[in-house]
């Protein structure tokens, strides 16, 4: 044991704490009962754990709901992005035309435009079209947003799959359709995936354009359906704890699982510019 | 190229694959950007049907509004402390996890964990552990004597604490990008270093940071648009107050197109902001590069 290897164990605790207990901690709170949250100073262990605020969020309120219209938008939005994503990404591959290079800078161009800019225009558009407190308008939106990362992500996974494969396939007797579906896209996985979580962690979490466009309580995603409910039962911390948990797990057991993936996804828009 | 077979060998259908994306880019990006200019020069608003042309006259109200430069102020401190903070402490923590230590993978999935979060459950989680009478951080400071403190409550402190809270939820992002451009330079430039007689400040000093210089630009253009584009963290963990000490321009823009409904005016204050953020790269860009590598 030398100090070198003590001080980077020490570093690595450190960081560990900080990053990882405000998430502990929101998920200790959640099991706690209500009378326990006005001790002071707080406990850190719940006294008598209790599932009684997970009951209230889930049979009396539209947090359940709100998780289902995320989910469905996430779910609609990862389909849409992905396929635009793929499609385009294989043509930019093995397609060399002329304004190529133009058209693929144009994409990136596009994530210089913040999402805040867009917003006043969109909201007015949707309004004027008759589509607030629709799920549509929100993939539209998503997916407009995430396409173009996913564009270059995909490109960059179909460059490295040789054009020759596809070629011994059709010599093999394959439609140059079928060389596509069996050869080149099973190879290309990895890179759909990386696209698919990049978009869900953006669809699930989005909140301003959520927050225009609808209103309805049974039709808001989960972020702005949380934050009504924070406003709601303001101070209640077990129940707002335990709706934060909820939309806690199933992001970290996914991250947890799929780092490599994520990790892909989240910065290949950055990395690429 | 003349190898290939089949219809994939004319350009038609690759023109088809990429137009669906375009389509709806065009549609849902470039539209509503331009239409955004447009109702720039307008006196739109939720509040009635009728509006008109009116010219520059809602860019010279932005110039003017004083409301609108005490934003932009926030906004400017909001984005020197994050950009200080994330690119010393995501290079600091990127250099430290980059030496090779047993745990060091489980440290980076620990940093990398807040960042799949949404604003709003990051909100849900800090609002307690910041709450100035119940809450866990002044809880923890009153078994050492100290507080309690008003993290989201006084003024003063308001800001600094929701540099923190976006410090917590973004560090991932500027740690992630110079930790991957560390892992790209070549350990034999470090060997040849030390043979020349380098310390390991030197090597750091002259290998390390004028490789990676390219990724801190982008990391300071994307962090700094970040900043102009924070909405979501401030309206849901102080909604701009107190007294308007957390209002950032993205905030501001909302609640003149929105609360006050004068869309018009909310677009010119997009275009401005949108206007700053390509002004901001550009320097970065003239900035950083000027100073050639090898």
């Amino acid at each position: 044991m030398n100090w070198k290897r003590l001080g980077l164990i020490l570093v690595y605790i450190v960081v560990i704490f900080a990053m990882v207990s405000p998430i502990v901690m929101t998920i200790l709170t959640s099991f706690k009962t209500q009378s326990e949250i006005y001790i002071f100073p707080p406990t850190i262990i719940p006294r008598n754990p209790t599932l009684e605020a997970y009951k209230n969020v889930i049979f009396s309120s539209s947090i359940p709901k709100q998780f289902y219209n995320s989910l469905k938008v996430s779910v609609l939005t990862i389909a849409l992005t992905v396929t635009l994503g793929s499609l385009a990404g294989y043509a930019f591959a093995r397609a060399s035309f002329p304004g190529k290079n133009f058209l693929l800078f144009f994409l990136l161009g596009t994530q210089m435009i913040p999402g805040l800019g867009n917003a006043i225009a969109l909201y007015y558009m949707a309004f004027k079209l008759g589509m607030l407190n629709t799920h549509l308008v929100l993939v539209l939106v998503y997916s407009a947003a995430s396409t173009p990362i996913s564009v270059w992500l995909m490109k960059s996974y179909f460059e490295q799959i040789p054009p020759e494969l596809e070629q011994a396939a059709q010599v093999d007797g394959c439609t140059p359709y079928q060389a596509l579906t069996r050869i080149v896209l099973p190879l290309a996985r990895p890179g759909m995936v990386a696209s698919a979580l990049m978009v869900f962690v953006a669809a699930w979490n989005e909140f301003l354009i959520s927050l225009l466009m609808i209103t309805r309580t049974a039709l808001k995603t989960f972020p702005v359906g949380l934050y009504a409910f924070i406003g709601q039962f303001q101070m209640d911390w077990p129940r707002i704890s335990a709706a934060a948990t909820l939309g806690v797990v199933p992001l970290v057991l996914l991250f947890l699982l799929l780092q490599r993936h994520f990790v892909a996804g989240l910065t290949a828009g950055a990395v690429k510019a | 190229m003349e190898r290939k077979s089949g219809s994939l060998k004319q350009g038609w259908p690759y023109i088809l694959m990429i137009l669906p994306t375009f389509l709806l880019l065009g549609l849902v990006t470039f539209y509503p950007a331009l239409y955004n200019i447009w109702l720039s020069f307008r006196n739109e608003s939720l509040r009635t049907t009728v509006s008109s042309f009116v010219g520059l006259a809602n860019y010279r109200r932005v110039l003017s509004d004083p409301f609108f430069w005490g934003a932009l102020g926030r906004t400017v401190i909001y984005m020197i402390a994050s950009l200080v903070l994330r690119v010393v402490l995501g290079l600091a923590l990127a250099l430290v996890l980059n030496i090779p230590q047993r745990g060091r993978s489980v440290a980076r999935t620990a940093i990398l964990l807040p960042w799949v979060l949404s604003e709003i459950i990051v909100t849900a989680m800090w609002l307690w552990i910041l709450d100035h009478r119940t809450g866990l951080l002044n809880g923890l400071l009153a078994t050492v004597k100290l507080g309690p403190y008003g993290w989201l409550v006084y003024p003063g402190m308001a800001m600094g604490t929701i540099v923190m809270v976006s410090l917590w939820k973004n560090l991932a992002f500027s740690f992630l990008l110079l930790f991957a451009a560390l892992q790209q330079i070549p350990l034999d430039l470090y060997d040849s270093g030390k043979i020349d007689g380098c310390s390991s400040g030197g090597l750091i000093r002259y290998i390390t940071l004028p490789l990676i210089r390219p990724t801190v630009t982008i990391v300071t253009i994307m962090v700094s648009i970040s900043a102009f584009g924070q909405f979501s963290l401030v309206y849901s963990l102080t909604g701009g107050g107190p007294l308007r000490s957390t209002e950032l321009v993205g905030l501001y823009m909302y609640q003149q197109a929105f609360n006050f409904l004068d869309i018009g005016y909310g677009a010119a204050i997009a275009m401005v902001i949108f206007l700053i953020n390509i002004a901001l790269s550009l320097v970065y860009y003239y900035a950083l590069r000027s100073e050639s590598l090898y």
